[in-house]
């Protein structure tokens, strides 16, 4: 009978030290990673039991997303192991043993419910620099539960927006993600209503978890405020539009309208950009006007959107209104005096 | 000053202070534990562990309140076998210490008796 195939992990770091390491994290790959508490078993001078988590399980526990016991329940590769941190070989590795989650894993080694990562001993730095940012929103008036859904929802739209493009430029996004950003780009019909929400839901779901926006702390009172975890870039990216928006909204409206009315004119705003010419005048016309009000609202990224779409200046067009009309719907928080930055 | 057990080179580390603690907790088998129970790793000759330093085991570790052992005990089962939590006072310049997130390392010095410091025991 075949030896079954030896596997071994690399000790990343020490999560938990209590007279001895009590939780430590090993690295497999790229996207695995075991997890492990410290345990009793006979026959190892310092055993462990282990899951097998993902590289965004990872981030998701380290940005207090979910808890410890999450990673052992559902490990994204579904495996658990045993292992020796006694018997680490000269280059850091340790050998796993496959085992199974049984009801005495459960019962002995698995932890209970409710430690987050912020609970550890040992401090937990990001595996990249961080490059993350509190964006405190203060936030005044009256506010029902639908409001700070809308509110959220466009600042939401906005950074993925925003985000997708920066990363489709940067060096180090792989080419799945860049079909993913370009998929969502050029993927809906865009006519109407819930291509839109498709759109920016793509968006967001190709973001990795440890670029993502997440709420830190809403404080409702009058004044309050609502602090939200984001890249610096991007929310700065949202302040130079709403500059614009706060100088010259009426313009930009305007600059709206008239690209909005032309389409409904021509009826485009419900044609399918695929069947569109892309050579025609109404085509070279419909470039100008979006890379006018793109100016406008300070989108310096328009030629990328435009590049993403295969040059189509039909969906270009429908990308830049619809991205103007999340702006605006978050522009008139500020507006209406119930937001300030 | 010379501190209880043999440390290595360079230990302890850098970060250190010596200020003393009104209230710390030792996690211990025992309601009547023994110098014993203060021992670190290395003075019980234990083995390594891998990816440890010798200093951080040559350490005796506490924690800073009974709400972080209880929820470390709740969450991490082999604690559970430490049935008690022995409070210590600790007077300024009894060794050297290291703080991180609730947990304590301490490396005493020779002078320091941890039986004498203690000022409560609670059962968990």
């Amino acid at each position: 009978m075949r030896k079954p195939k030896q596997q071994f992990a690399s000790l990343d770091r020490v999560l938990e030290y209590f007279e001895g390491p009590q939780a430590v994290l090993l690295q497999r790959s790229a996207d695995s990673r075991v997890v492990a508490v410290a345990i009793d078993h006979e026959g190892f001078q310092s055993p462990f039991f282990g899951a097998e988590i993902s590289r965004d399980q990872w981030e998701r526990y380290r940005r207090g997303f979910v808890d410890l016991r999450y990673l052992f329940v559902l490990p994204k590769w579904k495996t658990w192991f045993l292992f020796d941190l006694g018997k680490m070989d000269e280059g850091g590795r340790v050998e796993l043993i496959p085992t199974a989650k049984t009801s005495l894993a459960e019962q002995d080694y698995i932890p209970e419910a409710g430690f987050f990562a912020r609970d550890h001993s040992e401090p937990l730095e990001a595996d990249d620099a961080s490059h993350l940012t509190t964006q405190s929103y203060k936030i005044d008036g009256a506010w029902d539960l639908g409001d700070f859904s809308q509110f959220y929802g466009k600042v939401t739209d906005l950074y993925s927006f925003f985000l997708a493009l920066k990363k489709y430029v940067a060096p180090n996004t792989d080419v799945d993600l860049k079909k993913r950003v370009k998929d969502a780009f050029f993927g809906h019909p865009l006519r109407g209503g819930s291509s839109y929400v498709n759109l920016y839901g793509d968006l967001w779901s190709v973001q990795e978890i440890k670029d993502r926006i997440s709420v830190r702390r809403i404080q409702y009172a009058s004044p309050g405020n609502v602090d939200v975890n984001g890249r610096a870039d991007i929310f700065i990216e949202m302040q130079i539009a709403m500059a614009e928006f706060a100088i010259g909204y009426e313009g930009l409206r305007q600059a709206y309208n008239k690209l909005h009315k032309y389409l409904a004119s021509s009826q485009l705003l419900r044609a399918d950009p695929e069947r569109f010419d892309r050579d025609g005048s109404v085509a070279k016309y419909l470039l100008q006007e979006a890379r006018a009000l793109a100016a406008l609202i300070r989108l310096t990224d328009v030629e990328l959107i435009y590049k993403l779409t295969d040059n189509n200046s039909l969906a270009l067009s429908k990308i830049v209104l619809s991205h103007f009309r999340r702006l605006e719907k978050y522009y008139l928080f500020f507006a209406e005096g119930r937001v300030q930055e | 000053m010379t501190f209880k057990e043999n440390l290595p080179t360079g230990c302890p580390p850098e970060g250190c202070n010596q200020e003393g603690y009104d209230l710390i907790y030792r996690l211990c088998t025992s309601d009547k534990p023994t110098e014993t129970d203060f021992l670190s790793g290395a003075a019980r000759n234990e083995p390594l562990p891998g990816g440890i330093d010798l200093c951080r085991w040559s350490s005796c570790s506490f924690f800073l309140d009974l709400a972080t052992i209880q929820m470390k005990r709740k969450t991490f089962k082999k604690l559970r076998k430490y049935g008690f939590a022995v409070g210590l006072k600790i007077a300024d310049n009894s060794g050297h210490s290291l703080a991180n997130n609730r947990h304590v390392d301490f490396w005493m010095f020779k002078n320091f008796d941890p039986i004498k410091a203690i000022v409560q025991v609670e059962a968990l």
